[in-house]
């Protein structure tokens, strides 16, 4: 349990969701006292929500067995949100996510996913619109029409509020130029790779 | 030392800790014959005080042993499940590798009995940790396929782990143990068929049609898949026609089939993917259109189409399969497409770029590698030098074996270094 909440303090969820995989054997086979098998599979899969990993999430819960499955509640509702991501219902899963009272482990994580979402929404948002109403873009993220003007409005966007419209800025991404001395002993080994065959 | 009999299993632990010698000559010379002497029931035997003899082996230092109580236990009825799991999985943990491939049938044995083992135990879930790690001890390199492949993958099959599987699988196969029967069809098992009905599936999925077969699929096989997929078939070339109603049509004649095939939810899933191939298709005629228009051109209908539509689209665009831009400010919304921003001039290029020769060129090392061998080996140089003196050869094949002639000891810089010894 210590492990998994210094995985979960430093934020490093792939090595949350490693660290998982190696301990889902080992409490299959010997009990584990540090540990209740309904604490370990909510972070096990709300992880691979994290790692935006769906299918193996949707794998680890078709793979457990009834009795993890009925004793907890929370599990449930973790699958839920992972369901509602699945089938794209972001409007859905802001919903899930605000509704239910998460236990103190899973509560950072799920604003972690939530927020995650978010900027995701964000990105592609900018990317795919050159404008939008603002109630859609409030769909999108899951915030009430004021929270959407003040966010939109940190990252640049223009609002017209006769139409109700914002127009996104797009997200220019600085393109990494860069030539090194490794190139060159890449390309030395090739050379002499030709040569030798 | 001549072979010694031994009666009892504290006479076998005397002679083995008295003999601690732990080169595979002196194994395979002095400790094998009198293992293999024994009958099974022997090694289910417990010591005189009443101690489990695996408690006074070390399964380092004496694995061929360990092994064969092991494999006894193992091949018992009903086992102590809980007491052997606990000696397979120190086992597995801690054997030799070196001495375990002098019997790779009892490994085998006790790979199964692991399997076997964990589904008593009720979770097969415990078997895969072992048997990667062994797994990865016991071959050679990562590119053996060895006996214990195929309980590794159907554990992780079971249990739903393909994440776990993927890393064992991703290295290409090139050297084969010995023991394994490896099987070039003759015959085609279900399992191919199978899988070649999820593969046509994925295949639309991903290309919008089924990618041909590599030539060297066995013909037995084609013609088989030929006989058993005809329903994949017939989707597969209504999904290519890109015609929804012939589509959902073809779906709904053949949804039985497919439910029983258990590959219900991936039909579904091409149903929802020959919009997107629509849309994509419309990308490369138009530079603008309306959501209404896309709605109605791919063959959506009811009110909240261009609302459907634009999400598949905002979907595309995420993944990447389009670019595109949609505007609500015109009434209904209008989408533009664009080409790939992505210029193909950054590093990043390069650096794609660059595994994939680093790639190119493992595969052409080993290709050589494997050449050269082809050329050294006595059959090549048997059948080589019966065609070169005209006579008959000895499976009866004919002289215009080109493929025969093209493989093996081809390269120019064939140096008498390498290959010179066996001329």
């Amino acid at each position: 349990m210590e492990a998994i909440k210094g995985h979960i303090a430093n934020r490093d969820y792939t090595g949350l969701v490693n660290f998982c995989e190696e301990l889902e054997p080992q409490l299959a086979l010997t009990q584990n006292n540090t540990i209740s098998l309904e604490d370990f599979y909510n972070t096990f899969l709300l992880g691979y929500l994290l790692e935006q990993d769906l299918p193996s999430a949707r794998f680890l819960w078709k793979r457990l067995g009834d009795n993890v499955k009925g004793n907890s509640k929370e599990l449930r509702s973790i699958w839920d949100v992972g369901v509602a991501l699945w089938q794209r219902d972001y409007d859905n899963t802001y919903k899930l996510i605000d509704s239910n009272t998460w236990s103190p482990v899973i509560a950072p994580l799920m604003e972690q996913l939530c927020e995650n979402l978010r900027e995701r929404m964000l990105a592609l948002l900018s990317e795919a619109y050159s404008s939008i109403t603002i109630d859609d873009v409030g769909r999108y993220l899951g915030l009430p029409r004021e929270k959407v003007l003040s966010v939109t409005d940190e990252r640049g966007w223009t609002v017209d509020l006769s139409t109700n419209m914002l127009q996104p800025k797009k997200i220019v991404q600085e393109a990494l130029q860069s030539t090194s001395l490794a190139n060159f002993s890449q390309l030395t080994d090739l050379v002499i790779h030709l040569e030798k065959s | 030392m001549p072979i010694q009999q031994v009666g009892t299993v504290d006479e076998l632990i005397e002679v083995l800790l008295n003999h601690s010698d732990d080169r595979a000559e002196f194994i395979v010379k002095h400790i094998l014959p009198i293992l293999r002497q024994l009958p099974q029931q022997f090694f289910l035997q417990s010591a005189a005080d009443n101690r489990d003899p695996l408690e006074r082996l070390d399964p380092f230092l004496y694995t061929v042993p360990y092994a064969y109580f092991l494999v006894a236990r193992c091949n018992v009825e009903r086992p102590d499940v809980t007491n052997l799991l606990t000696y397979i999985l120190e086992f597995l943990r801690s054997f030799d590798p070196n001495h375990i491939r002098l019997v790779p049938e009892k490994f085998l044995q006790i790979a199964q009995g692991l399997c076997r083992i964990a589904n008593l135990y009720g979770n097969n879930i415990i078997s895969i940790k072992p048997l990667t790690h062994a797994l990865q001890k016991y071959s050679p390199s990562a590119n053996h396929l060895t006996n214990l492949h195929q309980f590794l993958i159907k554990e992780c099959l079971l249990t739903k782990c393909y994440r776990q599987a993927l890393p064992i699988l991703d290295n290409d196969i090139t050297e084969i143990e010995t023991s394994v029967i490896s099987a070039p069809a003759i015959v085609t098992s279900q399992v191919q068929a199978e899988a070649y009905k999820k593969f046509s599936l994925v295949s639309l999925l991903l290309h919008g049609k089924i990618i041909p077969l590599p030539k060297y699929t066995a013909p037995v096989v084609l013609r088989s898949i030929k006989n058993q997929c005809q329903a994949y078939q017939d989707y597969a070339s209504a999904f290519e026609s890109l015609n929804v109603k012939r589509l959902r049509n073809e779906f709904n004649k053949c949804s039985e089939t497919f439910r029983k095939d258990g590959n219900f939810g991936l039909v579904k899933q091409t149903l929802d993917a020959i919009y997107r191939r629509k849309i994509q298709q419309l990308t490369q005629t138009y530079l603008t259109l309306s959501l209404v228009d896309i709605a109605d051109t791919i063959g959506l209908e009811g009110r909240e189409a261009p609302k459907v539509a634009e999400r598949y689209i905002l979907q595309m665009i995420e993944s990447r399969e389009i670019f595109a831009t949609i505007s609500h400010s015109d009434q209904g919304g209008m989408v533009s497409f664009h080409d790939d921003p992505d210029m193909y001039n950054t590093s990043n290029t390069i650096i794609k770029l660059e595994e994939q020769i680093a790639k190119a060129t493992k595969v052409s090392d080993r290709v050589i590698q494997t050449d050269r061998l082809i050329g050294c080996s006595r059959e090549y140089l048997v059948k080589s030098k019966n065609i070169a003196s005209g006579g008959v050869m000895p499976g009866g094949s004919h002289m215009d074996d080109q493929e025969f002639f093209a493989g093996g000891g081809g390269f120019d810089n064939f140096d008498a270094d390498d290959g010179g010894r066996f001329y």
